[in-house]
């Protein structure tokens, strides 16, 4: 297929990766987006009720919303705007996870919050849930020989057609991780 | 440049200041990192005890022995009391605020007990012993060794390393927002960064602890 057919067929799939600026153009954060969500008062009658907009939550939502449903999908932690809300700085960034108290136990026991959980829409997603780094390109072309990296790179690409974000961006990375 | 400032005034990259880079990070970025070098405010969760103790105590775990220091203390107590926690505790263990209180008690009571004197008015080497013994030992008073010590280590370390004086030690360059970087590999140095003027352990916990054992 074509790339221009291939995209085609993204879009028809997956409008809201293009709801997002080109990282390209400059534009900042869509705060439009935000304010023209669509809210529901509180006697308004709806089709679903979602808990959390982490990962799940929030591609559920979307799914949804897009086949014509009513959804309405609640969050205990605000919607991000990352120009004013998010810092490039780790001790900064505590506002992110989700540190309501929990008990761990056992000998070797993994540590909550910070590691494996998120506060705000996005869930963990909003700090990759804190161990995953952004891959570029160039982390396929250096180890892997031409034919694993032609296999990875179509993996990538259809992964990627599902994954909202900006074209050729973040997407693609993420689902890199998802096969790698 | 002007020289950074270091904490203790120790620092083996030369004349580097992170702060100097201060300019290429947003403004978001900026302001939470700048007011980092604000003086802090009274302690308003360790009691006056506790705080005599707790200030020699991460003055030896960190190596902080001499000015300019890291106000650590301040920043642990600010997390306390506004209850900004890492989001768990061990089942051993009683909820971070608590566990502080109680593991200053033991430690006050212990070296009261044993050494007839607070934690903070013993000799060095004795501290290092009393300290290095909550590592090694299963238990610390009715506590878990291991988990007093982490959790000691846990609160100081970030304390410590989120201040630009420990990023100007180790020659870090801060916040790479929106600056990034662009020399990834190893030996490569950015245009602002300084090479290691000094391979050796800044911190000799491990010389102090054998020359504390050979005593």
């Amino acid at each position: 297929m074509s790339r221009v057919g291939w995209l085609r067929g993204v879009k028809k799939r997956n409008a809201s990766a293009w709801l997002l600026p080109r990282q390209t153009t400059g534009e900042v954060f869509p705060v439009g987006l935000v304010e023209r969500m669509r809210r529901y008062d509180d006697e308004d009658e709806v089709d679903i009720v979602v808990v959390g907009c982490g990962a799940g939550g929030g591609v559920l939502s979307q799914r949804l919303a897009r086949a014509g449903w009513r959804v309405v999908c609640l969050e205990a932690g605000p919607f991000w705007d990352p120009r004013h809300d998010w810092v490039s700085d780790e001790a900064g960034s505590r506002h992110l996870y989700w540190t309501e108290p929990r008990v761990i136990s056992g000998e070797d026991p993994v540590p909550l919050g910070a590691n494996n959980s998120g506060r705000g829409v996005g869930g963990s997603m909003v700090h990759f849930a804190g161990y995953v780094p952004r891959f570029h390109p160039s982390d396929f072309c250096t180890v892997l020989g031409r034919r694993r990296r032609r296999r990875l790179a179509h993996l990538v690409r259809r992964v990627a057609t599902v994954l909202p974000g900006p074209r050729g961006g973040t997407a693609g990375r993420g689902a890199a991780l998802a096969v790698g | 440049m002007a020289r950074g400032a270091t904490p203790g005034g120790r620092g083996r990259f030369g004349e580097f200041d992170v702060l100097g880079l201060a300019d290429t990070w947003d403004d978001a970025t900026k302001g939470v990192v700048l007011h980092r070098l604000v003086p802090p405010p009274h302690l308003r969760f360790f009691t006056t005890t506790e705080e005599a103790d707790c200030r020699v105590l991460l003055d030896l775990l960190l190596g902080q022995d001499e000015e300019p220091k890291v106000p650590v203390i301040e920043e642990i107590d600010r997390r306390l009391v506004e209850a900004e926690g890492d989001g768990w505790h061990h089942a051993e263990m009683p909820p971070d605020a608590a566990a502080w209180r109680r593991s200053l008690r033991i430690l006050r009571e212990g070296c009261e007990r044993d050494h007839g004197a607070a934690f903070h008015d013993l000799d060095v080497d004795i501290q290092m012993d009393v300290v290095d013994a909550v590592r090694t030992s299963d238990r610390f008073g009715d506590l878990p060794g291991r988990w007093v010590w982490n959790l000691w280590m846990r609160y100081a370390l970030a304390a410590f390393y989120q201040h630009p004086w420990a990023w100007n030690e180790i020659g870090f360059g801060g916040p790479a927002y929106p600056r990034g970087y662009k020399n990834l590999g190893v030996g490569q140095l950015e245009p602002w960064e300084r090479p290691d003027g000094d391979p050796r352990n800044p911190i000799p916990w491990s010389e102090r602890l054998e020359r504390s054992k050979r005593r």
